[in-house]
């Protein structure tokens, strides 16, 4: 199951647990991203999807693809919003320790998150991320 | 795909496409039978490659540690500003090398 509904500026996404959703939900804002001119780090935003995506599919879902993640993403006038949820228990993100890119360590795709959003948090129990990039401030806003 | 060219122990490798969580297992295969069957000094050309992800990063990872041990070494090549920014950000190319190919 891929639903993808688009309305205005704001996407709603629904999709079952699978890798393969997430490479299509990645081509398919890929495209859409390109096509709109927004003054924005596509690169950075396909990583932040690709990486909330790929735990909420993995740790959320234990691969399950019976179960539904949820994506909302929300291009505002100062940047781009994103929201991933799982059905999962969540994790104690309050616990996370600073990663110290040692080739061993694990963690490596919440590195990647944080490094590449402007601002990223997570509901109380932890089965929702919330990332936020914003637009270059260097270029204007075409639309 | 991945277009292999291999001699004397130097092998590059081309993959094509994404570098993801779907496909990460497969690639990482294919180079660590690569290592196994006595290439020590691996090229890897991410010219065709469009996206890659922290499961793409880990094989990678792997390839360089596995070539180490062995007295080898990993050299990533790639065009994309983007891809060097990312292996640059995570501290990768502070372990082997990443260049243009110029």
């Amino acid at each position: 199951m891929l639903d993808i509904e688009q309305k205005d500026n704001v996407f709603k996404i629904r999709m079952s647990a699978t890798l393969e959703n997430i490479d299509v939900v990645d081509d398919t804002l890929a495209n859409y991203l390109s096509g709109w001119d927004l003054p924005v780090d596509i690169f950075a935003v396909r990583i932040l999807l690709r990486e909330a995506l790929l735990n909420a599919v993995t740790h959320g879902s234990g691969m399950d693809s019976r179960k539904t993640v949820r994506l909302e993403i929300r291009m505002n006038t100062d940047g781009i919003d994103m929201e991933v949820c799982d059905s999962g228990s969540g994790f104690p993100w309050w616990n996370l320790k600073e990663y110290t890119f040692n080739l061993d360590e694990g963690g490596r795709g919440l590195a990647l998150m944080k490094i590449y959003s402007d601002n990223m948090e997570f509901n109380e129990t932890g089965n929702t991320i919330i990332l936020r990039k914003r637009y270059k401030v260097d270029e204007p806003i075409s639309r | 795909m991945i277009n292999t060219d291999r001699e004397n122990g130097k092998a590059t490798v081309q993959p094509a496409g994404k570098i993801t969580a779907g496909n990460a297992d497969n690639l990482r295969r294919e180079l660590l039978e690569l290592v196994e069957s006595g290439v020590h000094t691996l090229t890897i050309d991410l010219n065709n490659v469009d996206i890659i992800d922290s499961k793409g990063l880990s094989v990678f990872i792997v390839c360089h540690k596995t070539l180490s041990e062995k007295g080898g070494s990993l050299s990533v090549i790639t065009e994309n500003k983007d891809f060097q920014q990312l292996f640059h950000v995570m501290r990768l190319d502070e372990h082997f090398k990443v260049s243009s190919g110029e």
